[in-house]
């Protein structure tokens, strides 16, 4: 059947139309999302931006709200436990470089052809399924400084006066990042073994035909074929080492003292610990910056570094 | 490197990764004197039975611990429900259908995904307190309904992979865009499907955090939280029991993890390098 023939004026009214329907049809299906855009986010935001200004403590009533200015992002960095969980993250930072070239190192070598290959794989993954309660429970009794396994395994061999682990201010960082790294280098194992199945083979052997030693075909292609990946994984890990909370609060609670203290968990605790609820929010506004700033930083070095 | 230098590498590096848990199943099933024996006894002389029976009539706080079980499980199934349901709807939105802002409204999507959880913790908090949410399973499962941004764009990763040609003709053939998504694209991303499904029930039967922050009475807690609160009763610490929760609480994942490996690799590896 033929359609019948419309005039240029009627095909505009009805692609009009066509192009409605599709727009209301788009919007039906995204509601959900529109919804929830609006109440978790535009809402949450706008409303955490307005008590941050404010001494509000969430049990006094809306009519009592007191706006006091800058005060809480001046007080911010007045205060000593803020800024000793600034420079706490700042260690913490430091050592992402570590997990990923551990990862990268253990993707490369799960990567070849070995006995035993799938069943190694899926060992790694499987700290990263488990659930970081049950994680830290498990390392929280092998860490014990007096009677855990890991210190009498020390004491074994020799060592007379092994770490105090968690109930150190001195070992609690490096027994945090130790138990985080046990926990997500399947993660980014992972990542990277998916990074180096997308490498075309033909550039190894056109390597090898012109003699090229393994280690020259690791730094001149592997490593830089990897870099995207290299990139998503040191800023995720950066993101993520900024809002760290539950693993602190299960692990050592910050402490001892504020030795493991980091910016995410103690927004929480003056959160819901001290229910200040503006100074807690003004924080907040700060780490959302520097997260800007990290993910400005990614945008502009993808473009620079990073050739796909 | 040497070939045994490698095999040594790795057979070390999943030695390192398995023997805290091997070490967890047998403390489970040690006495409360035996647990920290050392050199480690591997396979605990008697086994003892009494962590696990613990787990399953023993009580924490006043609530059998199964309690906690049946809570994780009715809260991951319904967050799965409600992620695959918005996720997918909007995906299908946003890759097969041409309306105005289409591309402005999945920006914005995507960059809520920037937001730190510390910034959206207060508000939400008071917004379900206001709601009288707080204290009740539906703090828990609620955001779900209203699509995770990971999930949406997972999903429209695999669904743009489908010809808009097979969409397009289906459309001129009459079809609506709801059956279009449910007897073409649902069918035709199953993979994808799963993938999530997979992820998101990790995701939530590990979940500590919302728990932790929305629910106050026991009998409502889910695993994680179950757990973590055994542990804080310090003046009656039964490590046998706790490590046998801990392998109770394992159990669904591992199980699922060995069904879908392939899946959980799929998701994790599309949305980490496809980024």
């Amino acid at each position: 059947m033929r359609a019948p023939r419309l005039l240029p004026k009627e095909r505009i009214a009805l692609r009009l139309k066509y192009r409605t329907k599709e727009t209301i049809a788009g919007y039906l299906f995204i509601l959900p999302n529109i919804v929830g855009f609006g109440v978790f986010t535009l809402f949450s935001v706008l409303f955490s931006l307005v008590i941050s200004f404010t001494d509000w403590d969430m049990m006094s009533s809306w009519h009592d709200l007191h706006f006091i200015g800058f005060a809480n992002f001046a007080d911010a960095f007045q205060d000593d436990r803020f800024l000793a969980s600034l420079r706490n993250n700042l260690f913490f930072l430091v050592l992402v470089p570590v997990q990923l070239l551990l990862a990268l190192v253990c993707a490369v070598v799960l990567n070849e052809k070995f006995v035993g290959r799938y069943l190694v794989r899926s060992v790694v993954y499987l700290p990263y399924i488990t659930s970081f309660v049950a994680v830290s429970l498990i390392w929280f009794q092998l860490l014990q400084p007096s009677d855990g396994a890991v210190n009498g395994l020390l004491r074994s061999i020799g060592i007379h006066h092994p770490p105090g682990w968690f109930g150190s201010s001195d070992w609690v960082k490096p027994s945090i990042f130790m138990v985080l790294t046990w926990q997500t280098l399947g993660y980014k194992i992972l990542l990277y073994l998916a990074g180096l199945q997308g490498i075309p083979a033909h550039l190894y052997e056109a390597a090898e035909v012109d003699g090229a030693s393994g280690w020259h075909k690791f730094f001149r292609i592997t490593v830089p074929m990897l870099a995207p990946v290299t990139f998503f994984i040191l800023i995720i890990s950066i993101i993520d080492t900024f809002l760290m909370w539950s693993n602190i609060q299960i692990l050592t609670d910050g402490g001892p003292g504020t030795s493991s203290t980091v910016i995410g968990f103690y927004i929480y605790k003056v959160a819901f610990g001290y229910s200040k609820m503006g100074y807690a929010s003004a924080m907040s506004w700060l780490l959302f910056v520097l997260i800007l700033m990290i993910t400005l930083i990614q945008w502009r070095g993808q473009k620079k570094w990073v050739n796909h | 490197m040497g070939t045994l230098l490698k095999y040594a590498f790795r057979y070390a590096l999943a030695a390192s990764m398995l023997i805290p848990f091997l070490w967890m199943v047998s403390t489970s099933f040690k006495t409360a004197q035996n647990v920290f024996e050392f050199p480690i006894r591997w396979i605990p002389d008697p086994i003892n039975l009494d962590g696990y029976r613990y787990i399953w009539s023993g009580s924490s706080l006043g609530v059998k611990f199964v309690v906690f079980y049946f809570n994780s499980f009715k809260v991951a199934l319904i967050v799965i429900a409600g992620t695959y349901f918005s996720c997918s709807l909007a995906a299908y939105a946003y890759s097969k259908i041409a309306f105005k802002g289409r591309e402005l409204f999945f920006l914005i999507k995507i960059s809520t995904m920037m937001v730190p959880f510390q910034v959206t913790m207060i508000p939400t908090f008071i917004l379900y307190r206001n709601f009288g949410l707080l204290d009740t399973h539906a703090a828990l499962w609620l955001p779900s309904f209203l699509g995770s941004s990971f999930g949406v764009f997972l999903l429209r990763q695999f669904y743009r992979g489908i010809p808009d040609d097979l969409t397009e003709s289906a459309r001129i053939d009459g079809a609506g865009h709801l059956r279009i998504y449910w007897s073409m694209i649902l069918p035709l991303t199953k993979p994808a499907m799963v993938s999530l499904i997979v992820l998101t029930y990790i995701a939530t039967w590990n979940n500590y955090e919302t728990p932790l922050l929305y629910l106050r009475s026991p009998e409502l807690y889910t695993i994680p939280l179950g757990l973590k609160v055994m542990v804080d009763d310090i003046y009656n610490v039964n490590y046998p029991g706790i490590m046998a929760g801990v392998v109770c609480s394992l159990i669904p994942i591992l199980v699922l993890f060995a069904a879908a490996q392939k899946y959980f690799v799929q998701g994790i590896a599309f949305s980490g390098t496809k980024g």
